[in-house]
C-alpha cells in the first residue's frame, strides 16, 4: 500500500507531500522523501555508459531505496519534477502505471493558473486525487 | 585506513596472553614505583625488530619481524560484567562529548566545509572501538584470549623460593577460564625471581638464590631480574624521563581487584601516580630484555610446538580419508559431555570442554592464527565450522565464521567469501542474542555485542578498500539491535560513510546523523545530540524542506536549553516562531510556550531567589534584560508580524482635522476650499533649482502636539498572543549627550491581544517636547511579556525613488521638524443632526476651542456647502430655532462684533493677482471673516453661531475649514494653520411646492397664484406656515392675501383630514398628499397688507376651521410668530438659493442652445435675459411639530422616517416668472362681473397670440 507520495521540485524543493497511513508523523516521510532525492541525482546526473543504452529516457526510475519499514520508488518528469512514491509492502506493485497517474494527477493541479509555478500545491482535488490512487 | 594498516591493527588485537602470578612481597616491590608487576612489563610487550623464524605445520619457515604479547595479571583475565563494561563503554562518549565541545565541532557547518572535512570527524570512535573489542575479549567460545604462558613472580627474599614457586600455581590464582576448564591448565610456566636494589639482602645472596632454583627448575625457564636500583632520592636526576606507562596502566578497578585478592591495600605510590620512580634506566634495560627473552626464546618456540603437537592430533583424526569418510557417514565422537540440549545449547553453543575435540581444534586454529599462519588457522576454521554446525553450537559457528572471515581478510582471500563467513557470523549471533527470533525482544546485549563485533570487522574491511557505500550497510545492520547509544555511535559512522562515498550522498548523511541524533538524544547523550544536529544544518535548510527544519531547531533548542546554553537555545527556537504556520495549533502553542520558558530562564538567570532589596533587583532585571538581547536581538523576533507597507502617520502640521471622517476627505478637495483663505503658496522648487530637492523632505509638526502612527500588527500563528509595551522608538536630534530622550519626547504605550491569524492596526502616539528633527525610528514591544521585539522602520525611500522625491508621501515620512508651541484650534459642530428634511434651516453651534497656550487670531472660515453659513453674530446663539428666526427674536448688534461674508476671491498662485472666477468657482459668498479684533487666547473658547440648510434629498456633504494665525510674530515655517472640518448628513425628502401665477380674471394689478404642495415623505406630517413674497429685483412688493377660505384644500382620496395639534400653526400636510393653496397677489399699496416687512410680504396660515385664516385677523401674537425675512441667514441661504436658482437656468440655456437652431435663437431676447426681467419670489415656510406627538403617524404607523425631537422648520423657495415678463400684449374688459369669464379667456389666450404673432 502506498503510504507517501511526494512531489518534488526540479531544484529539490518540496512541493507537495502526503502522507495516507493513520495519524503518523509526516515528518518521518519528509526525511524519507529527501533521502531519497540522493538516489535520484546519482541516477539523473552524469550521463553514464549504462543510463545511455535502452530505456535511458525512460522517466520512470523504478525502485530507488529501502528503509527499514518502506520502499521508495520514483518517477522523474522532462521538466525536472519529481515523483516519489513511499511502499510499505513488500511485493511490488506496477508502480509505472501508478506513477502515470499520478504525473496525470499533477499535470492537472499545475494547470491551474493560480497555481504559481515552484511554489507548493495545495489544490484539494489534487489531494483527492492522490488519495485515490493509494487507496486503489 | 588502508588494508596494510588495518591488518596491522587486526595483528595488534589479537596477541597471545601471558598471564602474572606474583607472590604479595613481589607485588610489594613494584608498587614502589606505583606499578603491578605486569604494567611494569607492559611498556616492552611491543616487540620489534625480531627476525624470528617460525615453523608450524608447513615444510617452509617464515619469519616474523614483529610481535606483541599481552601481560595480564590473572584476575584480569576474565570477561567483564557486560553493566560494567557498558558504562567504561560510556564514560568513553561522555568524555568525548566534551573534547568535542572544546574543539568546536558542534558548530554549524556548510556543506562545502562537510565535504571538504579533511580530519577524522569522529576521533573518539576509535578509541571506544578498540574499548568495545577488549570488552569482548575472553569470551568462552574463542581461544584468541586463553593464557599461553604464565610468569610466576617471587622475590628474592623469599626464604625458599623454589617452594614458594611450586605452591604458587595453584586454582586460587588460575584465571577463570581455566578453573572452568574451558582453557587448558597446562601451561608454559617461567620462573621470575624479582630482586629489589634496596631491600637488605645484597644481590649475591640473590643470585646464590637463583643458581639454587635453576637447577631445580631448569635453567631455561628462571630468570632474575632486579629492579629499583636507583639510589640518591626522588627528584635529583638530571632529566626527566618521560611516562612509559601513561594509558598502558590497568584500569583503577581491575588494578583494586588483583591487588585485592593478594591482600594488598591501595598503597600511596598507587594514587601518586609517580610511575617507574625507583627505576633507572639499568632496570629498563632488564625489564626489556626479560620480556623479549622470555617471547623468542620461550614463549614462540612453546608455542610452535604446540602446534605442531596439535595439528598431528587433528590430522590423526580429521584427515585423511579414512577421517573423512567416518565423518561422512555421520561418525562423530559421542555429544559434547556437559552441553545440555535445548535451549542452553543453542544459546551459549554447549559447553566444549578443552580437551574437546572441537576445542582442541579451535585452540589449534587459534593459535596459528595469532602466529600468523592464516592458511593453517583458515583450514581448521573450515573443519571446525561444519563441526559446529552439526552440532548447532550457534555462538561457536558464528566465532568461527568470524575468524574465518578475518582470515580471508589477512589473506587477501576472495572478499565475497568473507562476506559471506561475517555476515552469517552476524546472523548466527543475533540468532543467539533474540531466542524469539530475530528482531524479538528479549535481546541479550552481551550476545548482541558480538554480532555487532562481526559488522564492526566487515565494515572497516569495506572501508579499508574505499567501498564507503557497502561499509554502511554493516553498520546499519548492527544498530537495529544495538542499544541506543552504541546504535548512536554506529548510525554516526554510516553516516560518514556515505559522506566519504563516490559520488556523495549527502541526504543520506543528513538523514543518518538525525537517527544518531535522535538516539544519543535518548540515552542522554546531549553533546553528542547537539553536534550531530548542528552537523546536518547545512544540508536541510532554507531548502525548503520546512518539517525537517523545524524537526531539527526544534530538537536543537530543547536539548541546548537542557545543557544550560540559553542563549544558544533561543536562537534555535525563534526559527520555529516565524516558520511554524503550516502546524497544528497545538504545536505552535508548544513551540511558543517553549520559547518563552527559555526567555523568561534567561531573563531570571542569576537572579537570586527570596528577596532582594529593590536596588540589587533592579540590577539583576537590568543584567537579565541585558542577557535577553544579547541573546536575541529585538529585531530578529518574528512576532507579531510588522506590516511596514500599511505604515500611516497622522500629525498636525499647518493642516488639522477636526474628525477622523475629515481626513478621508481628499487633499484636493480641501484645497479647493481653503484656496480663498489660505496665503498664496510660494511656489516650490523647481526643476531648475538643481540639487536643492535631493534635501531631506520632513514633516512639520508642532512642540507639544501629538503624532500618531498607524501601525499593522499581524498574528500567523494558529494561538493568541499578548504584546505588551507597544511603543515607538524615535530619536531627537538635539539631544545633548547624557539627557534622557523622555525630555525630549513624550511616548504612550499601548497593549494588545492579538487573536490567532488576527492583524490590527494600532495607533502608536507619541509627543515631541522640544524643537529640532525627531526621527520615529522603530517600534518596539514586548511579546508576552518576555520577548521584547523591535521592527525598524524604513527611513531611505524605496527603490528608484531620489531622496526627497514625491515618492514619500507625508503620511509615510517619518522624520519630523519639530517647531515651537503654536495655537491649534480644535472645532465642533455642536447640535449638528444627523438627519434633516430638505429644505430644513437648522442653527448649530460652532465650538472653537484654542487647545494650546499661544493665542490666535485672524479667524476665517471657509466652506464650498452652499448649506453651511456661518452665523452674522453670536447673538444668533440666543433662542431655540425655529423660534430664533421669528420676527422680533433678533436684537440690534453693533456692527464691529458682527463678522462678513467675503466672495471667493481665486489669486493667481505666481503673481498673487485676482483672476476672474472661473465658472465652476463657488456662486456665493463663500469666506466668513469673524470680528476684527477676534482674538482666542490659550485655552479659551468660542461659540459662534453656524446655520445648515440642507439642499436636495441624499447625502449632504459639509466641508468646513477654519483658518487662524498665531497672535504675534511667528518665527517658524509656519504662518497660519487650517483646521479642517467635515461632516455628512442624510437628507430626507419632505415637500415639494409650485407656484403658478395667473392674472386674476377682474383686476389688472391683481393675480392669482396657484401654490401646488406635494408631501414627499412617507411618514412625515408637515405643517405649512408661512408664505412670503419677497421684494422684486425692480423694489416691487406684492402683496398677498388668502383668496378664499381654508376650506380649498384638497385632500387625497379616502384621508381623513387631520386635526391639527392645540397651539400649533400652520396648514397641515399629511404623509404622501397634496394640496393646493390659491392666493391673491396684488402689486403696490406698501405696507397696506399685515405681515409685511421691509423684504417681503408675508401671511401666516391657519389649519382649516381654526377660525382664524387669514391676514386680516392676524393679531400681535400671529405676527410675531411669522419668520423675519430679513433675518441674516434667510436672506444669506435666500440669495444662495437664487444665485443657484440662476446658474441652474443658465446650465439649462447652454444644453438647450446646443440643440437649437441658431436662426430661431436669434429670433427673439433670450431666455435669460426675460428671466431676469422680473420673476416673483415666493417663500414657502414648513414646520415640523415640537415632538413626536407633532409628527402625525402615517396610517401604517410607521414612524422610521419621522422626525422626533425640537421642533424643525423649512424654507423652500419658488420662482414664478411675473405675467407683466410674459405677456406683451394685454386687453382689459371693464364690465359687469358677468362678462368676467370672457374677459378671463382673452387672458387666457393672450400668450397664443403672441406666439402667432412671432411666428410671423
Amino acid at each position: 500500500m502506498i503510504v507517501c507520495a511526494a512531489v518534488v521540485g526540479p531544484s529539490y524543493n518540496p512541493l507537495h507531500l502526503q502522507t495516507f497511513a493513520l495519524d503518523d508523523d509526516p515528518l518521518k516521510y519528509h526525511y524519507i522523501v529527501h533521502c531519497a532525492l540522493d538516489v535520484i541525482d546519482e541516477r539523473l546526473s552524469p550521463p553514464s555508459p549504462r543510463s545511455r543504452g535502452a530505456g535511458g529516457n525512460d522517466p520512470c526510475l523504478g525502485y530507488l531505496y529501502s528503509t527499514e519499514d518502506f520502499k521508495v520508488y520514483g518517477y522523474v518528469s522532462n521538466t525536472h519534477v519529481k515523483f516519489l512514491l513511499v511502499l510499505d509492502d513488500p511485493e511490488t506493485k506496477d508502480v509505472r502505471e501508478l506513477f502515470h497517474r499520478f504525473h496525470s494527477a499533477y499535470i492537472d493541479a499545475v494547470s491551474n493558473p493560480f497555481q504559481l509555478p515552484g511554489h507548493s500545491i495545495t489544490s484539494r482535488s489534487f489531494e483527492a486525487r492522490l488519495r485515490a490512487l493509494a487507496s486503489s | 585506513m588502508r588494508p596494510p594498516e588495518l591488518k596491522n591493527w587486526l595483528r595488534g588485537i589479537y596477541t597471545p596472553v601471558v598471564q602474572v602470578i606474583p607472590t604479595t612481597d613481589a607485588e610489594a616491590i613494584c608498587l614502589k614505583n606505583g606499578l603491578t608487576f605486569a604494567e611494569t612489563l607492559r611498556p616492552f610487550c611491543n616487540l620489534r625488530n625480531l627476525n624470528v623464524p617460525i615453523r608450524t605445520a608447513g615444510e617452509h619457515a617464515y619469519r616474523l619481524q614483529d610481535f606483541k604479547i599481552r601481560i595480564l595479571n590473572a584476575k584480569n583475565i576474565e570477561q567483564h560484567a557486560v553493566e560494567v563494561a557498558e558504562e567504561q563503554l560510556t564514560q568513553i562518549v561522555s568524555q568525548a562529548a566534551e573534547v568535542a565541545t572544546d574543539e568546536g565541532w558542534s558548530k554549524e557547518k556548510q556543506i562545502g566545509e562537510l565535504l571538504n572535512m579533511r580530519r577524522d570527524p569522529t576521533p573518539w570512535f576509535t578509541k571506544y572501538q578498540s574499548e568495545f573489542l577488549n570488552a569482548l575479549t575472553f569470551s568462552d567460545h574463542e581461544a584468541f584470549d586463553h593464557p599461553v604462558a604464565c610468569l610466576l613472580v617471587v622475590p628474592s627474599t623469599d626464604p625458599d623460593p623454589v617452594k614458594t614457586f611450586l605452591d604458587l600455581y595453584s586454582t586460587h590464582n588460575v584465571p577463570t577460564l581455566i578453573r572452568e576448564g574451558i582453557a587448558d591448565p597446562q601451561l608454559l610456566k617461567h620462573y621470575v625471581l624479582l630482586h629489589d636494589m634496596q631491600s637488605d639482602v645484597t644481590l649475591e645472596r640473590a643470585e646464590q638464590v637463583f643458581i639454587e632454583m635453576k637447577s631445580t627448575l631448569g635453567a631455561g625457564s628462571c630468570q632474575l631480574v632486579a629492579i629499583n636500583s636507583r639510589k640518591e632520592p626522588e627528584g635529583d636526576s638530571e632529566h626527566v624521563r618521560p611516562d612509559l606507562w601513561g594509558d598502558l596502566c590497568d584500569p583503577a578497578w581491575q588494578r583494586a581487584a588483583h591487588l585485592s585478592h593478594l591482600g594488598i591495600d591501595s598503597p600511596e605510590e598507587l594514587r601518586m601516580g609517580k610511575n617507574g620512580a625507583q627505576l633507572t634506566e639499568d632496570d629498563l634495560v632488564t625489564l626489556d630484555s626479560l620480556v623479549k627473552d622470555f617471547t623468542i626464546k620461550v614463549m614462540l618456540p612453546y608455542m610452535e610446538n604446540r602446534v605442531v603437537s596439535l595439528n598431528q592430533q587433528v590430522t590423526d583424526t580429521r584427515k585423511g580419508l579414512k577421517n573423512q569418510l567416518k565423518s561422512f557417514w555421520g561418525y562423530r565422537k559421542e555429544k559434547p559431555k556437559s552441553g545440555p540440549e535445548g535451549q542452553d545449547a543453542l544459546a551459549g553453543g554447549g559447553h566444549y570442554a578443552y580437551n574437546s575435540p572441537e576445542s582442541q581444534l579451535r585452540i589449534l586454529a587459534d593459535l596459528a592464527f595469532l602466529l600468523r599462519d592464516y592458511e593453517l588457522a583458515l583450514s581448521h576454521y573450515r573443519l571446525l565450522a561444519a563441526d559446529y554446525k552439526a552440532d548447532k553450537a550457534w555462538k561457536r559457528f558464528a566465532g568461527v565464521q568470524e575468524a574465518m572471515g578475518l582470515t580471508l581478510f589477512m589473506t587477501d582471500g576472495a572478499r565475497r567469501e568473507m562476506e559471506i563467513c561475517f555476515d552469517s557470523a552476524f546472523q548466527s549471533y543475533s540468532r543467539c542474542a533474540s531466542p524469539n527470533g530475530v528482531g524479538q525482544s528479549p535481546v541479550d546485549m552481551g550476545m548482541a555485542r558480538y554480532s555487532t563485533r562481526s559488522m564492526l570487522f566487515l565494515s572497516s574491511i569495506f572501508r579499508s578498500h574505499g567501498m564507503f557505500r557497502d561499509a554502511t550497510l554493516p553498520l546499519m545492520r548492527a544498530s537495529y539491535q544495538e542499544s541506543p547509544l552504541r546504535a548512536a555511535l554506529l548510525l554516526e559512522q554510516s553516516a560518514y560513510c556515505y559522506l566519504h562515498s563516490q559520488p556523495q550522498l549527502l541526504r543520506k548523511f543528513g538523514f543518518h546523523m538525525v537517527l544518531a541524533g535522535q538516539r544519543y538524544n535518548s540515552c542522554h547523550q546531549r553533546w553528542h545530540a547537539i553536534r550531530a544536529y548542528t552537523t546536518v544544518l547545512g544540508v536541510y535548510c532554507s531548502k525548503g524542506w520546512a518539517y525537517i527544519e523545524e524537526h531539527l531547531h526544534f530538537a536543537l533548542g530543547r536539548q541546548v536549553s537542557f545543557i544550560g546554553d540559553l542563549a544558544g537555545s533561543v536562537q534555535y527556537l525563534v526559527k520555529l516562531l516565524g516558520a511554524c504556520s503550516h502546524q497544528p495549533a497545538a504545536l505552535q502553542a508548544t513551540y511558543l510556550r517553549e520559547f518563552l520558558y527559555v526567555m523568561q530562564c534567561l531573563s531570571e538567570q542569576g537572579r537570586p531567589g527570596g528577596d532582594m532589596d529593590p536596588a540589587a533587583a533592579a540590577a539583576a532585571a537590568a543584567a537579565g534584560a541585558a542577557a535577553v538581547a544579547a541573546a536575541l536581538p529585538a529585531e530578529d523576533l518574528p512576532l507579531p508580524e510588522v506590516n511596514l507597507e500599511r505604515i500611516h502617520v497622522h500629525f498636525h502640521d499647518h493642516r488639522s482635522y477636526a474628525s477622523p471622517s475629515a481626513v478621508q476627505v481628499g487633499e484636493e478637495v480641501w484645497s479647493q476650499v481653503e484656496a480663498p483663505v489660505v496665503p498664496v503658496a510660494q511656489a516650490g522648487p523647481t526643476w531648475m533649482d538643481g540639487n536643492k530637492a535631493t534635501k531631506e523632505v520632513t514633516n512639520t509638526c508642532v512642540a507639544g502636539e501629538e503624532i500618531g502612527v498607524d501601525v499593522e500588527l499581524c498574528n500567523r500563528l494558529q494561538v493568541q498572543i499578548e504584546v505588551s509595551q507597544v511603543r515607538l522608538l524615535c530619536a531627537h536630534e538635539g539631544r545633548a549627550e547624557g539627557e534622557p530622550i523622555s525630555d525630549y519626547v513624550e511616548v504612550q504605550e499601548e497593549a494588545i491581544s492579538l487573536k490567532p491569524g488576527e492583524s490590527s492596526l494600532l495607533r502608536l502616539r507619541l509627543r515631541p517636547l522640544r524643537e529640532g528633527v525627531l526621527r520615529i525610528q522603530a517600534v518596539q514591544w514586548v511579546l508576552c511579556s518576555v520577548a521584547p521585539g523591535c521592527k525598524r522602520f524604513r527611513q531611505d525611500p524605496p527603490e528608484g525613488a531620489r531622496p526627497g522625491d514625491r515618492a514619500t508621501p507625508p503620511h509615510k515620512r517619518l522624520v519630523f521638524t519639530v517647531v515651537p508651541p503654536l495655537p491649534r484650534v480644535e472645532a465642533k459642530l455642536e447640535g449638528l443632526p444627523s438627519v434633516m428634511f430638505e429644505g430644513e434651516i437648522h442653527r448649530c453651534i460652532l465650538e472653537l476651542s484654542n487647545v494650546a497656550r499661544p493665542a490666535l487670531q485672524n479667524i476665517k472660515l471657509s466652506t464650498t456647502s452652499p448649506g453651511l453659513l456661518c452665523g452674522h453674530c453670536p447673538q444668533e446663539l440666543k433662542g431655540a430655532p425655529p423660534g430664533c428666526l421669528e420676527v422680533g427674536a433678533q436684537e440690534e448688534v453693533p456692527p464691529e462684533s458682527c463678522g462678513s461674508l467675503e466672495r471667493a476671491v481665486v489669486r493667481d498662485p505666481y503673481t498673487g493677482e485676482i483672476v476672474p472666477a472661473a465658472p465652476t468657482s463657488v456662486p456665493f459668498d463663500s469666506v466668513f471673516v469673524f470680528p476684527p479684533g477676534t482674538v482666542l487666547e490659550g485655552e479659551a473658547q468660542l461659540r459662534w453661531p453656524v446655520w445648515i440648510r440642507s439642499g436636495a434629498a441624499g447625502l449632504l456633504a459639509l466641508n468646513l475649514v477654519v483658518y487662524y494665525e498665531p497672535q504675534g510674530a511667528c518665527p517658524g515655517p509656519i504662518k497660519y494653520r487650517v483646521l479642517r472640518m467635515g461632516a455628512q448628513i442624510q437628507v430626507n425628502p419632505s415637500v415639494r411646492a409650485e407656484a403658478q401665477l395667473s392674472p386674476c380674471r377682474g383686476d389688472l394689478q391683481r393675480h392669482l397664484l396657484n401654490v401646488h404642495l406635494q408631501s414627499l415623505h412617507p411618514s412625515q406630517q408637515f405643517r405649512v406656515r408661512q408664505l412670503s413674497c419677497l421684494r422684486s429685483t425692480r423694489q416691487e412688493l406684492w402683496q398677498l392675501a388668502p383668496l378664499s377660505s381654508p376650506d380649498t384644500l384638497e385632500l387625497a382620496p379616502g384621508e381623513q383630514k387631520p386635526t391639527p395639534p392645540g397651539g400649533a400653526c400652520g396648514v397641515p400636510l399629511t404623509p404622501s398628499s397634496q394640496s393646493r393653496l390659491l392666493f391673491h397677489l396684488t402689486k403696490g399699496r406698501e405696507g397696506a397688507a399685515a405681515g409685511a416687512s421691509g423684504a417681503a410680504s408675508s401671511l401666516h396660515l391657519e389649519p382649516a376651521g381654526s377660525g382664524r385664516g387669514g391676514a386680516e385677523d392676524a393679531d400681535e401674537e400671529a405676527a410675531a410668530a411669522m419668520v423675519d425675512m430679513d433675518h441674516w441667514a434667510v436672506v444669506q441661504f435666500l440669495r444662495r438659493a437664487k444665485a443657484q436658482h440662476l446658474a441652474d437656468q443658465a446650465a439649462k440655456q447652454r444644453s438647450n442652445s446646443l440643440t437649437r437652431r441658431p436662426s430661431i435663437q436669434a429670433a427673439g431676447p433670450s431666455q435669460e435675459e426675460r428671466a431676469d426681467r422680473e420673476q416673483v419670489e415666493l417663500v414657502l415656510v414648513w414646520e415640523v411639530g415640537a415632538d413626536g406627538s407633532a409628527g402625525v403617524a402615517s396610517p401604517g404607523g410607521e414612524r422610521a422616517l419621522s422626525v422626533a425631537g425640537p421642533a424643525r422648520m423649512g424654507v423652500h423657495f419658488m420662482h414664478s416668472n411675473s405675467l407683466n415678463a410674459e405677456a406683451p400684449l394685454r386687453c382689459v374688459l371693464e364690465g359687469p362681473s358677468p362678462h368676467r369669464c370672457a374677459a378671463a379667456c382673452w387672458e387666457a389666450r393672450a400668450p397664443t397670440l403672441r406666439l402667432r404673432a412671432r411666428g410671423l
